[in-house]
């Protein structure tokens, strides 16, 4: 029976770990690093904290290196919650508006469970999170990440990085959006997809609580992949990627440096992401070395992937550095955009082409990648 | 104890014991007067004529040297954290039997905690220098006799050649040394690169005694440190842990955020031409200051730059830029690698430099004010650039100074430091320990953004329009705080003063005090 979420020792930073026990009323003790410097702050926390549940018969021992405050509440929440055997809904995030269409050259994993690798992300640079409930969180620890992830949404700013969140699978990720559809975020990534029925029971949960959040399904499977254009299809989808390292387990085949073993899943995946009209990304790349870095992103490129997984901020300037556009790229983009200036009427032919507002739209986003170089 | 308020707003006493404190009077230091100080005048005579200073053991040459009750020993730090010369000294002082000893090092390290039992058994009465680690603990909790007094490298050079500081015995761990004395850190087991730090000790020492675990036959060439200035020399099997003194390889953070703060501190030296063919730099070891290195270095081959010379805190990152003619000269204060040592060695653009020749301040000039950039860390920083160095924003004593107050003297000082360390934001109100005037601060580079102190308009305008994020000090300490849950309460100090912070000239700048226990975080 767990009694205590969070973490500390001597290589633990910005977290904190709750304790309980049963007690005839509330109590607290606290051992932190910043004591003299936080202690009243902290104090207040937590009896804000317990105040909001009753203030009830229980102890708690916390072990602090420096929390945030974001992490005292979603520790505190989920001690409160876990001892009471409560579940409360988890507090609301800023109003995000979502958008299908954007940037997303590099999406970086955060496990939501790491109070020390949820602050590097605002400094990452990238054109987008995934706050990982899934594969980066132990069973034992996902309900207090679930808890700690929402307030890092409430509380922390990320710029103008997107906002994902990759839920676990089946029942237990429907209930994760449930609970997050109001805590800010702009995508579900889900999991092991293999029937448009998957996505749209996450739909039907986003819509009954009222959510705005769009899908990403990953095509982590061999049905996986027979379904992908159908899955691509299904309302809310917005962006599709391939699990390689799943996928190619299930097939028996190994990864090589030619990647001939993954030739035709990709193509076969971002065939059906670009019909669905959905943003094609490539899977994370493996291996931090500057060389392959480079080689994976501009591989994907080449292919036509929108963008590449990463899992630590400095692979995020090689990816970015890859993904800028062509010359060819440029000189295509300004005459589009030029044409359009001049037209002004919404359809117009231009390049042996239909130049509708997505075109320009592109157009336009590839001058940007450009200029902000 | 009588009081009295500096030209940096900071109370600091009058007298030190029977000493009298000249307050701090500004960046330009208050006028020395007087001579330089001086060793005793010796005779050949009283030496052996075939130059050969061997003793059998560093206790048989202390009781020679005449060691008693009360003097001072001195130490280098060129072995960092694998010093074994200081503990092999007071094992010796104690086994003579004396007491009350007052030891003068360059600077501590965790190493040193082994020097705790004679600190309580009396053998060492008081540790004269920065105090960290565990004996900065000690201090902090007021548990030494005497005032911890810091000073930077210069400042500690400074104070042997006046005079403030009389060492009786200097104890100079030698990588290398002849029977005669001579002796270098470049060679050897041993080897650590220069031995800057003990020269001011070689200078000004009534005694002179050289240990060594690599004696060669005479004459050791060439040497850093000449046998004309040495008493004594002693053989021991080892002086020091090899893998302790200098890395075999030193490794890049992975720290983002460090990485990111290096990254911006590059671009801004790129973008507002501090940067330019023929400049300068200093860069230290740490984690921030080496991966700015290495952005330098990425960013002088792009642009076809040359750095005329660097200041080191010397690495491989810093031996490659001067192995590629990216870097014409490596002026040495430290060797962090075995890299740095051997080019130390061998390259004649690579020579040790000392703190008398980089940083002192009663000097006819030294290089820290001819440096175009360096780069420095800090513990605080106020709305006005002045900054703390040495505790923590609870008042525990944390650093020594080392060579930071020297290297603010640059024309371009950047202070590359996170937002917040362990919840705790780095800019604040007012400093916890003042140690840095804000005159001598230019910028401040933070994961956040860049600060440019407005005294310096020509780096504003430098700086506009080149895409760097720029904010003020005001904003990074709002976005912090808030970050936080606020600004930071006040530490909680004692009345009693345990450690004095001198600026460059040897003025009182701040006084550290003892620090009191938390109070208990509970319900």
């Amino acid at each position: 029976m767990k009694t205590r979420v969070g973490a500390s020792g001597p290589k633990v930073r910005a977290d904190v770990e709750i304790e309980w026990s049963s007690a005839p009323k509330f109590g607290y003790e606290v051992d932190s690093t910043v004591a003299t410097l936080y202690g009243s702050a902290i104090r207040a926390q937590i009896e804000e904290a317990a105040t909001r549940y009753g203030n009830p018969g229980l102890h708690f021992r916390c072990l602090d290196s420096g929390a945030l405050p974001f992490t005292w509440a979603g520790r505190l929440d989920a001690a409160f919650q876990m001892a009471l055997g409560l579940e409360r809904p988890l507090p609301e995030g800023p109003k995000r508006t979502p958008c299908r269409d954007r940037r997303r050259r590099s999406r970086l994993y955060v496990p939501a469970s790491s109070p020390k690798l949820i602050l590097n992300a605002p400094v990452s640079g990238a054109d987008a999170l995934v706050f990982d409930l899934e594969d980066a969180v132990a069973p034992e620890e996902k309900l207090e990440a679930l808890h700690l992830l929402a307030y890092t949404l409430r509380d922390v700013s990320f710029g103008d990085a997107e906002i994902m969140v990759r839920v676990n699978a089946r029942e237990a990720g429907l209930e994760e959006i449930r609970l997050l559809a109001h805590s800010g975020v702009d995508l579900f990534v889900l999991p092991k997809v293999e029937e448009a029925s998957q996505v749209e029971a996450a739909v039907a949960v986003l819509e009954e609580a009222g959510g705005e959040s769009l899908i990403f399904p990953l095509i982590e499977s061999a049905a996986g992949v027979e379904a992908s254009y159908a899955i691509a299809k299904a309302a809310r989808v917005a962006v599709m990627s391939l699990g390689m390292e799943d996928y190619l387990s299930e097939i028996g085949a190994r990864r090589t440096e030619s990647q001939a073993e993954s030739e035709w899943v990709q193509g076969r995946v971002l065939n059906a992401a670009v019909a669905a009209g959905v943003d094609p990304l490539a899977s994370v790349v493996a291996g931090l070395e500057k060389e392959v870095v480079e080689e994976y992103a501009v591989r994907a490129k080449l292919r036509g992937w929108r963008g590449v997984g990463c899992i630590h901020p400095a692979q995020i300037p090689l990816i970015h550095q890859a993904f800028l556009p062509s010359a060819e790229e440029l000189r295509w983009a300004r005459r589009i955009v030029v044409a359009f200036e001049q037209a002004r009427t919404g359809a117009i032919q231009a390049e042996n082409q239909m130049v509708d507002r997505p075109v320009v739209d592109r157009a336009l986003r590839i001058l940007a990648a450009e200029e902000s170089r | 104890m009588n009081w009295v308020t500096n030209r940096a707003g900071r109370s600091v006493p009058t007298h030190r014991g029977d000493q009298e404190l000249e307050p701090y009077a500004g960046v330009q230091g208050i006028p020395p007067s007087g001579r330089k100080t001086g060793p005793l005048i010796r005779s050949a005579s009283s030496f052996p004529d075939n130059g050969d200073k061997r003793a059998p053991s560093l206790k048989e040459a202390l009781g020679r040297a005449g060691l008693e009750d009360g003097m001072t020993l001195s130490t280098h730090h060129h072995f960092r954290n694998g010093d074994k010369v200081a503990l092999s000294l007071f094992q010796a002082a104690s086994e003579l039997g004396v007491k009350g000893l007052r030891w003068f090092p360059s600077a501590v390290f965790p190493c040193h905690a082994e020097l705790i039992p004679f600190l309580e058994s009396g053998v060492i009465r008081s540790i004269e220098g920065s105090l960290n680690g565990p004996l900065g603990e000690l201090a902090s909790r007021g548990d030494l006799p005497e005032w911890a007094v810091l000073r930077s490298h210069g400042g500690r050079y400074r104070a042997l050649q006046d005079g403030d500081v009389r060492v009786d015995i200097a104890v100079i761990a030698a990588p290398s040394a002849d029977p005669f004395g001579n002796m270098t850190g470049a060679r050897g087991p041993s080897a650590c690169g220069g031995l800057g730090f003990a020269v001011g000790d070689a200078e000004y020492a009534d005694h002179v005694i050289a240990v060594t675990d690599h004696l060669v036959p005479f004459p050791l060439t060439p040497w850093q440190i000449a046998g004309g200035y040495v008493d004594q020399v002693v053989e021991m099997d080892q002086i020091g842990d090899p893998s302790q003194i200098v890395s075999g390889t030193t490794v890049l953070t992975r720290s983002p955020e460090r990485i990111r703060i290096a990254e911006l501190a590059a671009r801004f030296v790129a973008e507002t031409g501090v940067m330019r063919e023929g400049w300068s730099f200093q860069a230290g070891a740490g984690g921030i200051s080496l991966s700015f290195t290495v952005y330098l270095g990425e960013l002088m081959r792009e642009r076809g730059i040359r750095a005329s010379f660097a200041r080191g805190g010397s690495t491989r990152y810093l031996v490659e830029m001067l192995e590629e003619g990216l870097v014409g000269t490596i002026l040495d204060g430290q060797t962090f690698d075995l890299e740095g040592v051997r080019s130390l060695g061998v390259n004649p653009n690579h020579v040790m430099t000392s703190p008398f020749t980089s940083y002192s301040f009663h000097s006819k000039g030294r290089f820290a004010s001819m440096v175009d950039c360096a780069v420095v860390g800090a513990t605080e920083v106020d709305l006005n650039f002045n900054a703390n160095v040495v505790t923590h924003s609870d008042g525990k004593l944390l650093h020594g100074i080392g060579g930071w107050q020297d290297a603010l003297f640059s024309k371009c000082t950047i202070l590359a430091v996170p937002s917040l360390r362990n919840r705790v934001p780095i800019v604040r109100e007012r400093l916890t320990t003042f140690c840095g005037p804000g005159e001598l601060i230019d910028v401040v580079v933070t994961e956040r953004g860049i600060a440019i102190n407005p005294r310096r308009e020509d780096l504003l305008r430098a700086a506009e329009g080149r895409g760097l994020p720029l904010m003020s000090l005001d904003q990074i300490k709002a976005d912090s705080e808030a970050l936080a849950g606020g600004p930071p309460e006040e530490p909680r100090l004692g009345d009693d003063v345990i450690g004095l912070v001198t600026w460059v000239d040897g003025s009182a700048l701040d006084v550290v005090r003892r620090v009191l226990p938390p109070k208990p975080l509970r319900s």
